[in-house]
């Protein structure tokens, strides 16, 4: 395809995206779409540490969980809007990723994958257990006021869709300026090996923990917009291990360390999962995730890059030919 | 406060550490010889349990009398598991194992909710309530079944490793694959034994678990976690590191559960393996990094 | 000449085994030093414990006067003590450049700056022709060029290079010694760890022999390979200065 015509393709796409609540007036196919936006942008998160640091983290929902928790509770309790709200949540995130990453990150081994997955099921048990501040298993729900961006309130989906948009576009446009600066080359060599980026002066640690906070604070910024969208928490729907695994799982699915990876995959599973649950849903529950589980097996068996390798053009550059044939060594 | 209470207490978590530490020492023994960790060794804990109502309700054999059939059963199940799925990723990063088996875990999960149903089941056993007292003291026979199965199951493991050929090959593989090589080991056959092991040990603390715990199919993701705990407090890779930690954390969830509050009773697990993580990340009982 | 890096005393052992039991040598600044021994002499341990892959156990080591005991490998290569290793570690899924440019970034944060930077070395170590060719597609003798220009990139004081000739033919061997020549000129210091005596003879103002850990002898190249201690040494502990004798003489550097 030509530049003109993939320029044409990519407006054509914009402009589809930007008018969709304007044809569709169905809320379900709204929130499904909006739905693809913050697994995206939570993908693209989870792919600063997970992918392109290659630290995989199976606890990004106790980010989704503080970020939604701090923006809803200091509404509810204090009259603070989401917006000071939720910037109380990212810090905290941050601060939960640092507490999580400062010792994991000096290991080797499987340690911080672990520890997120503790991290996640400490901060569920936490949310469960103080009742009076987080209305325990029952949640807590928002009650609506009225629409108010102060208080990101609306009473249709499309204003939350285009809050959604306009999340992912930002931490998109982010995450493509990260690849190329300094912290994405430093991401790039630890992911390859790490002695070796050590031995170019790479602190690792501290390169990696940078990119745990960052993730962890676009993760919490999905969970307020995903809090005020719904208009109701609880403990086991943003703060379970199964969102967390859900959240990787976009990632993986769509193409590990890769850019365009979390959008595409975000879009392959809410779609697959919104499709199964509305067929066959109704017969069984867990239909969905045995699809699910299939996927994540087949990608990592068959297509470790992900599905984005099916659209490699590329190939790289090759040694020119006088220097010599493929030579392999230890 | 009340001594008896504190005893009982920890009684109770000493015999739930029991199947807690076999659990882990399947998880530690894959892990030792294959550097993988094993996130579908809960549901493998839930097939076990599976199995041993299938065949109570079916067939009329029960859990203790059962349990050699489900073992084989799951030495089965965790072969093919290897043969189908695990050896295609051997010698890609440790994430390539860690996402399998972690895609496995929701498979297998959610295959057995759309087969089975989440109805909460349960095994019936002429065992099941009777209970041994002694000084105002009570164990549950089930339990102390449990708890008695799982030590003499650590303890034939061990043997098997340090008396057997197959089991030196393991360990030798264990301490380096490059050297197990070199010896003439064939390291991946290890690892095949070492997964099927592994499962079986998961198999039969599901077993062990049917008379005393409903049988659903999310109930593995329970003894997936405290499994990782337990392996890592021990020291990863430690027989004796899992079972000591297994009953350790049997204990502090007891202890936690019953004087703290019951929903906390998991926190104290999480805390503990956040300090080893802190203060000693090779555990108990494992060569400091 | 001044000292440029002195090492006192350094002792490193391994679960009761003395790799390393008291070694003192001083690098002069721009002087090339061999570092020779026979396998397990503790050559590599000595680079490894300098660079902060392992924290010594006891002695110290002084770059410019600054204490740099057992700083962790960033610091130092921060420091300007800069290493390769013995087996070449490429990130194989980068191309020369952004293998380089990593290396570059040190001292930057603009990428476009640490990639100018990064075509100089590449440049400089002939490796202009696969600035784009992905690392993992380069044959052995690339790949230590590459190692080298990492190295370089970092524009280090002390370079310590590990065996950075093994898997070369004799003239890519003699090529590899022009290129540490022409590093060393641009004021870098070099410890040089090599099997090839022929190499080490060629190249090092001074050389330091170990044996188990243990400084045997110290000296000009030619004065080092006469030693009685250095010859016993070699044949009680391994057969490599015979082996390698036997080699094909590289052709006379240019």
């Amino acid at each position: 395809m030509n530049r003109t015509g993939r320029i044409f393709l990519a407006a054509l796409a914009g402009a589809a995206v930007l008018l969709f609540p304007v044809v569709t007036t169905t809320p379900y196919y709204i929130h499904t779409v909006l739905m693809v936006f913050l697994f995206a942008t939570m993908g693209l998160g989870w792919n600063l540490i997970g992918g392109y640091g290659a630290q995989l983290s199976l606890g990004h929902s106790t980010f989704f969980a503080i970020g939604a928790y701090s923006a809803v509770l200091l509404m509810v309790n204090y009259e603070i809007s989401p917006l000071v709200g939720g910037i109380v949540g990212m810090v905290l995130a941050c601060g939960a990723a640092v507490v999580i990453g400062l010792p994991c990150f000096r290991l080797r081994g499987p340690y911080f994958c672990l520890a997120t997955i503790a991290a996640g099921e400490i901060a569920r048990i936490l949310f469960l257990h103080f009742q009076e501040f987080t209305g325990g298993a029952n949640g807590v729900p928002l009650p609506f006021h009225g629409d108010d961006i102060l208080t990101l309130q609306f009473s249709s989906k499309a204003p939350y869709y285009y809050l959604a948009l306009g999340l992912l576009v930002a931490v998109f446009v982010l995450v493509r300026w990260m690849e190329k600066a300094k912290i994405g080359r430093y991401l790039a060599a630890i992911r390859e090996d790490q002695d070796a980026a050590e031995s170019l002066g790479v602190r690792t640690d501290r390169v990696k923990l940078i990119a745990y906070v960052l993730s962890a604070a676009i993760t919490a910024a999905a969970g307020v917009l995903y809090a005020f969208t719904v208009g109701y928490i609880d403990p086991d729907g943003v703060a379970s291990l199964n969102l967390s695994i859900e959240i990787a799982v976009v990632v993986i699915v769509g193409g590990i360390g890769t850019l365009w990876g979390p959008v595409l995959g975000a879009t392959v599973v809410v779609l697959l999962t919104e499709l199964t649950n509305m067929y066959l849903g109704s017969l069984r529950s867990g239909a969905s995730l045995v699809l699910y589980g299939l996927l994540l097996i087949v990608v990592v068996v068959a297509r470790p890059k992900g599905l984005i390798s099916l659209f490699d053009r590329a190939p790289a550059a090759s040694l020119p030919k006088q220097v010599g044939t493929r030579v392999h060594v230890a | 406060m009340d001594s008896t209470i504190i005893l009982q207490t920890t009684l109770n978590g000493l015999m739930i550490g029991g199947v807690y530490a076999l659990v882990a020492v399947g998880l530690t023994l894959i892990f030792g010889v294959m550097k993988i960790v094993n996130f579908a060794q809960g549901e493998f804990v839930m097939l076990g349990m599976y199995v041993s109502w299938a065949l109570a309700t079916f067939v009329g054999i029960g859990p203790y009398p059962g349990l050699l059939i489900v073992a084989v059963i799951m030495f089965v199940g965790g072969w093919l598991t290897f043969k189908l799925l695990i050896i295609r990723i051997i010698g890609k990063s440790d994430e390539a194992f860690i996402l399998l088996t972690l895609g496995l875990s929701i498979f297998l999960q959610n295959i057995t909710l759309l087969a089975f149903g989440a109805d909460y089941l349960t095994v019936t056993t002429t065992v099941k309530d009777a209970a041994i007292r002694f000084g105002g003291l009570a164990i549950s026979l089930p339990r102390l079944i449990a708890f008695g199965v799982a030590l003499v199951m650590v303890a034939a493991l061990t043997l098997f490793l340090n008396r057997t050929d197959t089991g030196r090959a393991m360990r030798a593989t264990a301490e380096s694959r490059e050297v197990a090589t070199l010896l003439g080991i064939d390291p991946v056959s290890c690892f095949a034994v070492a997964f099927g092991v592994g499962t079986v040990m998961a198999g039969i603390a599901g077993v062990l678990l049917t008379p005393m715990f409903y049988v659903y199919p999310g109930v593995g993701t329970l003894f997936n976690t405290t499994a990782f705990i337990v392996v890592v407090l021990g020291g990863m890779g430690s027989l004796t590191g899992a079972l000591v930690g297994g009953l350790l954390i049997g204990i502090v969830e007891a202890l936690g559960g019953t004087f703290v509050s019951l929903d906390l009773s998991q926190l104290f697990a999480f805390l503990i393996f956040l300090a080893v993580l802190f203060v000693r990340p090779s555990g108990l009982f494992g060569r400091s990094a | 000449m001044s000292t440029l890096l002195k090492v006192t005393n350094l002792k490193k052992s391994f679960q009761g085994v003395h790799a390393l039991k008291d070694v003192s040598l001083d690098l002069a600044e721009g002087e090339i030093l061999g570092l020779i021994g026979p396998n397990g002499s503790g050559k590599s341990t000595f680079v490894n414990t300098i660079a902060g892959t392992f924290r010594p156990d006891g002695g110290r080591a002084l770059l410019q006067d600054v204490d740099v005991t057992g700083l962790p490998t960033p610091a130092m290569a921060r420091h300007g003590v800069a290493r390769t290793f013995q087996s070449s570690r490429p990130f194989l899924g980068m191309t020369v450049l952004e293998n380089v440019t990593v290396a570059a970034l040190l001292h930057t944060d603009r990428p476009a700056e640490a990639e100018a930077a990064a075509r100089e070395c590449i440049a400089l170590t002939g490796l202009a022709d696969c600035v784009d060719v992905t690392s993992a597609n380069l044959p052995v003798e690339r790949r230590r060029r590459l190692d080298l220009c990492r190295a370089l990139a970092l524009k280090p004081k002390v370079l310590m290079l590990d065996e950075c000739l093994a898997g070369l033919n004799p003239r890519e061997m003699d090529e590899g010694l022009d290129l540490v020549r022409l590093i060393n000129r641009t004021g870098v210091s070099v410890i040089f760890i090599e099997h090839v005596m022929k190499a080490v003879v060629a190249l090092c103002h001074r050389v330091v022999v170990l044996n188990q850990g243990e400084l045997l002898a110290e000296g000009s190249p030619q004065a080092v390979m006469r030693d009685e201690k250095v010859i016993r040494a070699y044949l009680g502990g391994s057969s490599k200065l015979c082996s390698t004798s036997k080699r094909s003489a590289p052709a006379t550097a240019t």
